[in-house]
């Protein structure tokens, strides 16, 4: 299927390949979310059922939705994101890889060449585990 | 454990709170964008910040509450709708309201709903959320 972003239809798929996830990002994570102990404190998250300091899950958003931007909305001038529902279902830690699904479920063109988009996503990590799925709706505009 | 943090309990319906404000900088954006590579936005010339950069400073007015510290055993759902543009300059301060809250079968923690409304400088509403927050209670210790 041509998943390029002038010929997307309803039902096609968009994948996202292998971000890996560094310190850095667990760190610019902590700067705008604070450092609940659940990203800090290894010796205490060792203790628990994650075995160690997690990525915060709007990190693992961000950068799923970042990379797709990237890969299959590079024609498109603006992007304006109205609505995200993720729910996490599992941990991702530094050094992990994640990958991400997204479907179109609905699409609409209201003025012009811009595109209302629908979208619902999985990523996985390391090529197996699901750790989050969930919804989007975007306007994707002035597209060349 | 001795914890800063508050528990389940202490999170009837109905408790509501206000955060400090924080000031968007430019550097927030680039610094996001290196990290996620969202696509450059602007509003009238002014750098836009892209909408999940706004969900992580709403998640982080949350957490300079204090009540997660030590508590706090993951955020299980975020939901945001973005009502209006935010850029470099604005000043975000979040209203939170707990909206639900129910306690496991175990009854060693409880699932939270926080209710959140973004206001920049003007008080206008930038942005809503539902974020759903599993939290230790008392039964735990």
């Amino acid at each position: 299927m041509n998943n390029d972003f002038e010929s997307i239809q309803i039902g096609a798929v968009l994948e996202v390949r292998e971000q890996v996830f560094s310190e850095r990002d667990l760190i610019l994570g902590i700067l705008w979310e604070g450092d609940a102990q659940l990203h800090t404190n290894v010796p205490g998250m060792g203790k628990t059922s994650f075995g160690t300091t997690i990525v915060h899950g709007n990190s693992v958003t961000s950068k799923i939705i970042g990379r797709l931007f990237r890969t299959h909305f590079k024609s498109v001038e603006e992007i304006i994101v109205s609505e995200i529902d993720v729910a996490y279902l599992g941990a991702v830690h530094v050094g992990d890889t994640i990958q991400g699904k997204f479907r179109i479920e609905d699409l609409a063109s209201p003025a012009g060449q811009s595109k209302m988009l629908s979208m619902a996503f999985e990523v996985t990590k390391n090529g197996q585990e699901l750790v989050s799925k969930g919804s989007m709706k975007v306007e994707a505009a002035g597209n060349q | 454990m001795e914890t800063l943090g508050l528990y389940f309990e202490d999170f009837p319906v109905g408790k509501s709170g206000v955060s400090v404000g924080k000031t968007i900088s430019l550097t927030d954006i680039e610094l996001y964008n290196e990290m996620a590579g969202w696509p450059d936005s602007t509003v009238s010339g002014i750098k836009a910040a892209p909408a999940m950069l706004v969900t992580m400073i709403s998640a982080g007015l949350m957490t300079r509450q204090g009540f997660y510290e030590g508590t706090l055993m993951g955020i299980l759902n975020n939901a945001w709708w973005y009502k209006a543009p935010v850029v470099v300059g604005d000043t975000l301060k979040i209203k939170y309201r707990v909206s639900k809250a129910s306690l496991t079968k175990r009854g060693d923690k409880g699932i939270i709903v926080f209710s959140i409304n973004v206001y920049n400088q003007k008080d206008e509403i930038v942005a809503e959320g539902e974020m759903k927050a599993m939290m230790r209670a008392r039964e735990s210790e």
